[in-house]
């Protein structure tokens, strides 16, 4: 695919621009703020840009100030034919048409594809990874062994910004989730610790609680186990008393039936003895018999005595004299009365009754002899007494006499008779009689006294209140009513004793179990109480634990994914580098031999990694490239670079686009450069973008762009941002100059579109439209706006694009091969690092401000500043920092050969063997 | 004419597994809501109060939680209001049971003869209230899985003790061709033979009433919703039962005493254009009773890579719980591919392979893997700056 024309309307500074390109090299010159890197925008966004890009994505291109949405015109030629893609840039109403091969599509989808067919380059990214090389790619190739290898492998990757970002970010990544260090655990390990942590004090949890739930049926089994037993023991003490009561029942029966037994013999012999009582030979009781019996003995010795003393008594009279005694009683009593008297006398005399003297003398004389009368009647007394105990001596001493036989007589008569009622009283007729009786009663009272002792023996220790034979009966009773319980007491009443036993022994056994239960209970009580386990902490755990889970559920996702995508990442890259070492191999060889001038004709290329080694006849060896000189191996990369890029694009041989990358060339470099140029130019169409004319000698074009002519001069300044890039120093005039019309840029923003200001010398196949000066008739005079876009600045700042604006076309053959071609440069940039640290990126920086979004220099930070921006973008992707330069400045005073490796010094301190090589 | 407040699956002390650091929150709303029941039954002053079943979420609760629900019971009784309830499924009438472990009367502050608070088991079947004419029977099994249906020859057509027949149950009822099987299952059939007045059931989280003969059979559901399709939780029946004309009419209405609510939404992810617009939508539902499971499915951008956990964080005061659960399959690259000669054109030919033996065999683990990976590494192959990853 060719492109043959290029209208761009409303892109960024390009309000409308055609250019046709040549079929071979194309040089699209200008300098900074020219609009070279909105040329490859604009092809970017005419072959890959979403026709209906959002309006911020619009925002972004339109030209500064408009509002008309952008459209590219890609008119093109492919395998000889004619075709054209057109889109218009216009939000959700953007249209596409692309024609090719007479068939014309407007569907953005197969556009793409077809584009993708056209090309062999599948994005805008894409692109820039392979069709496209930059200014840096060939910088520091010889100094940084790794660089060819790995901007080969960017330019096969696929990717806009090669592989290793990627997987290095990848690797990051599985190592943050896989680290197994204890002391910084990467994130599944963290996870998984946390999950185990938290598992395990689940699984203790969940053990507690068992051990809980255990624990409590236990303690109910044991609560149940232990009320049964109280059952069961009230049962068995049931059982006990039941056979304590047979015991005493039984003891009660055999009790009351022995008393029985006793109290019916004991009746028996009652009888015996009642029915012996009756029959004794005497009514007198034995005792009394004996006494009788003994009295009568004695009565009957005294009879006999008394007879025998009577015998002896014989004469004694029979009557006896009586002396009878004199009265005294009447003188007694005529004394009393005669005494009387006379106190009557003397008691009349005294009253008066009779005369005193009369009565009281008659008294006295009364008294007188009532007195002798008295001891009168007292001798009498005293006499009689005496003759009384006379008489009775007397009668005494004839009854003494007369009972000396009466009494014995007497007594002979009461003996008898006391021995006869004695006798009467035994009941027997005699003495002889009498003691027979007394012998049978005697025996009698004994055999009597014999029962009675064995009723006393049966009776013994048995009480008995009252009737024996009732005793009997209720013992009988009694005996009977504790059978009777027993029996009804069941099986134990056969043998109560043994039945209590067994019931003990069984009551003992329950209380040991009951005793055993107890324990259990109060034990399990215990655990219950001693299980501090919390239901609702180990619900807790259980949800954490399921949380953690799809946490590492999600780790382990990601951490698939990431090494699946890294795996497959890297069998892509070996596979893919395997392949292109293949063809690199296959097809550099003639491209090696050309470079080398035939000093190297075989080129080996290491599958693993695209270093390069080829055969050095002199070594007879292969050399790494690295070894060769930096002129030779600049070639080396940009043939194995483009011949990447026929593989990847399947050899359908897109243009390619050249972003000044031989910038800091020095001249010899440069010239081999674009020898080389012109040899992709075969093949390829070439567009070179370049603020240099010193690539037009090899153009088949050279389409020049025109210089930015507003300037900052009037107006209102801006508010400026402080910008740290200022400790670089004193600003160069190249500085200063970009500086100023990037301030100026920020300030036509502001205003209107700015157009594209025609210069005095037209390029010759640049198609300025008039457009660009009714556009700018509003405005101040070009000369006004950008008075440092004077012929005399841009000479100042870029001395070589003076001298080709001048004679526009190929310069002089000898400009590049000759260094002292470059005098003005030199001494321009002389001047420049004399006056402080050059800018020498600001072309680099300037063009990046026309970078889409996303490109380094948007990512380096919003451009307030322009300058701030424009300095980030220098030190972000600049190589060629003061330092380096101040050292190429020193050796080499092209300000484009401000490459390090570019020192011959260093060339030479390389060694020896390199001089023999060609570069 | 006695009132009736119905509830079962309080499930006090559930465990909730999927809502992690929410749940604890949950178990103490179960608790609100089991507050508002109680008060319910005493705003609507019934006569008795019936739990049927699972009123602790296990037997392993720990003895707070049964004095917990002891004092809500104990609200009730000081008010003289009989409550009834049974051993359900998670907190069965096993050796281990809490109804065993704990005297919940006593701890109610009851005598141990009082009628105010009867837990019926199968040693203490029934329990007639004499003053209400009422009987309540409560068919419940000593194990966690009923040998026999609760209604097998089971009627009280000879009850003479009481005029109304209220029976409890912790079990299915059989719908042929939905529930067929569980722990403990009783056919419609059965019901209507039963010859109750009503039948208070639990273990059906959604609220769900009908009749079979003249029983009235009602599920109040769990008191609190325990899972995303509990749409019918929450509630606690009122249940009237009074004779009208000679015959019993028994009028069963809901009251709701939850308040959680479980949402799922699914989220196409061609919608979700960013994890701060997705989080932007979800706060715009934003409630403090809701429990959302939000599901991302379909087709995702490209650029689209969710952090489900700082999702669900940053959303989690919003929400009473917020899962995000990202299952939106990675879109496959649209758009002209690399070349196949570059590592990328390799990198996408490999995994697209991969994705199709994948799909081919079934494995959609691996698809989705290789399809995330593929996503993945277009978007590290065309701008590694651009993709954030965690």
């Amino acid at each position: 695919m060719r492109i043959t024309k290029l209208h761009v309307q409303g892109v960024r500074r390009h309000a409308d621009l055609d250019i046709s390109p040549a079929p071979g090299l194309t040089v699209i010159r200008g300098p900074n703020e020219a609009g070279k890197s909105t040329v490859q925008t604009a092809i970017e966004m005419a072959l890959f840009r979403k026709c209906t890009s959002t309006s911020r994505e619009l925002q972004e291109l339109r030209t500064w100030g408009s509002t008309d949405d952008p459209s590219v015109r890609l008119d093109f030629e492919h395998e000889g034919r004619p075709g054209h893609l057109v889109k218009q840039f216009a939000g959700a109403r953007g249209s596409v048409e692309l024609s090719v091969d007479g068939r014309v599509s407007q569907d953005p989808g197969e556009v793409d594809e077809l584009v993708t067919d056209l090309t062999g380059l599948a994005s805008e990214k894409f692109l820039r990874s392979t069709a496209s090389v930059r200014h840096h790619e060939l910088v520091d190739l010889d100094k940084d062994e790794a660089a060819l290898r790995d901007r080969l492998q960017q330019s096969i990757s696929g990717a806009d910004q090669g592989t290793q970002t990627a997987r290095r970010r990848l690797n990051e990544m599985v190592r943050r989730y896989r680290s197994e260090g204890t002391r910084n655990p990467g994130l599944l390990r963290r996870e998984r610790d946390e999950l185990e942590r938290l598992r395990a004090e689940l699984v203790r949890g969940e053990a507690a609680l068992a051990q809980l739930e255990r624990d409590r049926t236990a303690l109910a089994l044991a609560h149940d186990r232990r009320v049964e037993l109280d059952t069961r023991l009230a049962r068995d003490q049931d059982a006990v008393d039941q056979g304590e009561r047979a015991v005493r029942l039984e003891t009660s029966a055999t009790d009351a039936e022995a008393r029985y037994f006793r109290l019916r013999q004991a009746v028996e012999l009652q009888g015996r003895i009642t029915a012996a009582e009756r029959d004794h030979a005497s009514a007198m009781p034995l005792a009394e018999l004996r006494d009788a019996a003994k009295r009568v003995q004695e009565l009957q010795f005294q009879i006999q005595e008394l007879e025998v003393t009577l015998e002896l008594r014989g004469d004694l009279p029979e009557t006896v004299e009586v002396v009878k005694p004199p009265r005294w009683q009447p003188v007694a009593l005529l004394a009393m009365i005669v005494g009387i008297a006379g106190l009557l006398a003397i008691g009349a005399g005294l009253t008066g009754i009779l005369p005193d003297i009369a009565g009281l003398g008659i008294g006295l004389v009364l008294l007188v002899v009532g007195g002798g009368l008295g001891v009168w009647g007292a001798r009498m007394a005293r006499r009689v007494h005496s003759v009384r105990i006379q008489a009775q001596l007397q009668e005494a001493e004839i009854a003494r006499r007369l009972a000396g036989r009466s009494l014995e007589e007497e007594q002979l008569k009461e003996t008898r008779r006391e021995r006869d009622a004695l006798l009467v009283a035994m009941g027997v007729p005699d003495v002889y009689a009498a003691d027979a009786l007394l012998e049978r009663e005697a025996a009698h009272g004994a055999a009597i006294d014999e029962i009675r002792a064995e009723l006393r023996g049966v009776l013994a220790g048995v009480t008995v209140n009252g009737d024996l034979a009732a005793e009997r009966d209720r013992a009988a009773a009694e005996m009977d009513q504790s059978r009777h319980a027993l029996s009804g007491l069941g099986g134990v009443s056969s043998d109560p004793a043994a039945a209590r036993e067994r019931a003990l022994r069984t009551l003992r056994q329950t209380q040991a179990e009951r005793e055993s239960a107890i324990q259990e209970e109060g034990q399990a009580q215990g655990r219950v109480d001693q299980n501090t386990i919390d239901a609702d902490h180990v619900s807790g755990l259980a949800e954490s634990v399921d949380a953690s889970q799809e946490r590492l559920v999600g780790l382990e996702r990601r951490l698939r994914v990431y090494e699946l995508t890294l795996s497959v990442l890297d069998a892509a890259e070996g596979y893919t580098v395997k392949k292109a070492a293949r063809y690199l191999e296959e097809h550099m060889d003639a491209d090696i031999a050309r470079i080398t001038d035939g000093r190297y004709k075989q080129v080996q290329v290491n599958e693993q990694d695209l270093s390069f080694r080829v055969w050095s006849p002199e070594r007879d060896d292969w050399i790494p490239v690295q070894q060769l000189s930096q002129g030779t191996l600049d070639q080396v990369y940009l043939a194995a670079r483009l011949g990447l890029v026929r593989q990847v694009t399947q050899e359908r041989n897109p243009p390619l686009i050249f972003d000044d990358p031989f910038v800091t060339f020095d001249d010899e470099r440069a010239r081999r450069a674009a020898e080389l140029l012109r040899d992709l130019a075969r093949d390829h169409q070439v567009l070179f973008l370049t603020t240099s004319d010193r690539y037009d000698r090899v153009a088949d074009a050279v389409i020049e762009l025109p210089v930015p002519l507003a300037r900052d001069v009037d107006g209102p300044r801006p508010e400026r941002v402080p910008v740290s890039v200022t400790a670089t120093g004193g600003p160069s005039p190249v500085a200063a100059a970009t500086s100023s019309s990037m301030a100026s840029l920020a300030d036509a923003t502001d205003d209107a579109p700015i157009p594209a200001a025609p210069r005095s010398t037209e390029p010759v196949t640049t198609a300025w439209t008039d457009q660009g000066a009714d556009v700018r008739d509003p405005q101040p005079t070009a000369d006004e706006a950008f008075p440092a876009a004077a012929p005399a600045a841009v000479d100042a700042a870029f001395p070589a694009a003076a001298s080709t604006a001048a004679v526009p076309g190929w310069p002089p053959a000898t400009s590049l091969d000759d260094p002292v071609a470059w005098p003005s440069t030199a001494s321009a940039w002389g001047t420049a690092t004399t006056d402080g640290p050059a800018w020498p990126a600001s072309a680099a920086s300037s063009d990046a401000t026309d970078d889409p979004p996303g490109s380094v220099s948007a990512g380096a930070g919003a451009a307030t500043s322009a300058t701030g921006a424009e300095a980030s973008a220098t030190g972000a992707e600049a190589p060629w920092t003061s330092t380096a330069w101040s050292t190429a400045a020193s050796d080499r005073p092209a300000p484009w050969a401000t490459s390090p490796g570019s020192s011959e010094t260093e060339t030479a301190s390389s060694g020896s063997w390199r001089d023999g090589l060609p570069g | 004419m006695p009132r009736l407040l119905h509830m079962a699956d309080v499930h006090l002390g559930a465990r909730h597994r999927d809502l992690g650091d929410a749940a604890a929150r949950q178990r103490e709303r179960q608790a609100a809501a089991f507050r508002r029941a109680v008060d319910t039954g005493l705003a609507e002053r019934v006569d008795v109060a019936l739990i049927s079943g699972d009123l602790f979420d296990s037997n392993a609760q720990p003895r707070r939680t049964v004095e917990a629900a002891a004092i809500e019971l104990r609200r009730l009784t000081e008010q003289g209001i009989r409550v009834v309830l049974i051993p359900g499924t998670h907190d069965c009438y096993e050796a281990g049971s809490i109804y065993r472990v704990f005297d919940l009367r006593l701890m109610a502050g009851l005598s141990e003869g009082s009628d105010l608070l009867t837990v019926l088991t199968p040693d203490h079947p029934d329990v007639v209230f004499g003053d209400l004419d009422l009987v309540v029977y409560g068919r419940v099994s000593p194990t966690k899985r009923a040998s026999r249906s609760p209604l097998a020859d089971f009627t009280t057509a000879a009850e003479g003790r009481a005029r109304f027949r209220v029976a409890m149950i912790h079990g299915s009822m059989l719908i042929p061709g939905k529930v067929e099987q569980d722990d403990v299952l009783f056919t419609p059939g059965e019901v209507a033979a039963s010859g109750l007045d009503y039948l208070a059931l639990g273990h059906w989280h959604s609220w769900q009433t009908g009749r079979a003969g003249t029983t009235s059979w009602t599920y109040p559901g769990a008191i609190e919703p325990l899972a995303v399709d509990q749409d019918g939780a929450g509630r606690v029946a009122i249940v009237d039962i009074e004779e009208r004309g000679g015959r019993t009419q028994v009028d069963v209405r809901e009251v709701v005493v939850g308040r959680t609510r479980f949402a799922s939404l699914e989220l196409d992810a061609a919608e979700v254009v960013s994890q701060g617009a997705l989080v932007a939508r979800l706060l715009g539902q934003a409630d403090p009773d809701l429990i959302l499971d939000v599901r991302i499915g379909g087709i995702a951008e490209q650029r689209l890579d969710i952090d489900e956990d700082a999702v669900s964080r940053e959303l989690s005061g919003a929400f009473l719980k917020v899962r995000v659960r990202d299952r939106s399959i990675a879109a496959l690259p649209d758009g002209p591919l690399p070349p196949p000669e570059t590592i990328a054109g390799t990198f996408v030919q490999d995994l697209t392979a991969r994705i199709a033996a994948a799909e081919a065999r079934g494995d959609a683990d691996s698809a989705a893997d290789a399809r995330a990976a593929l996503q993945l590494g277009r978007l590290l192959l065309d701008d590694p700056r651009q993709v954030d990853l965690i």
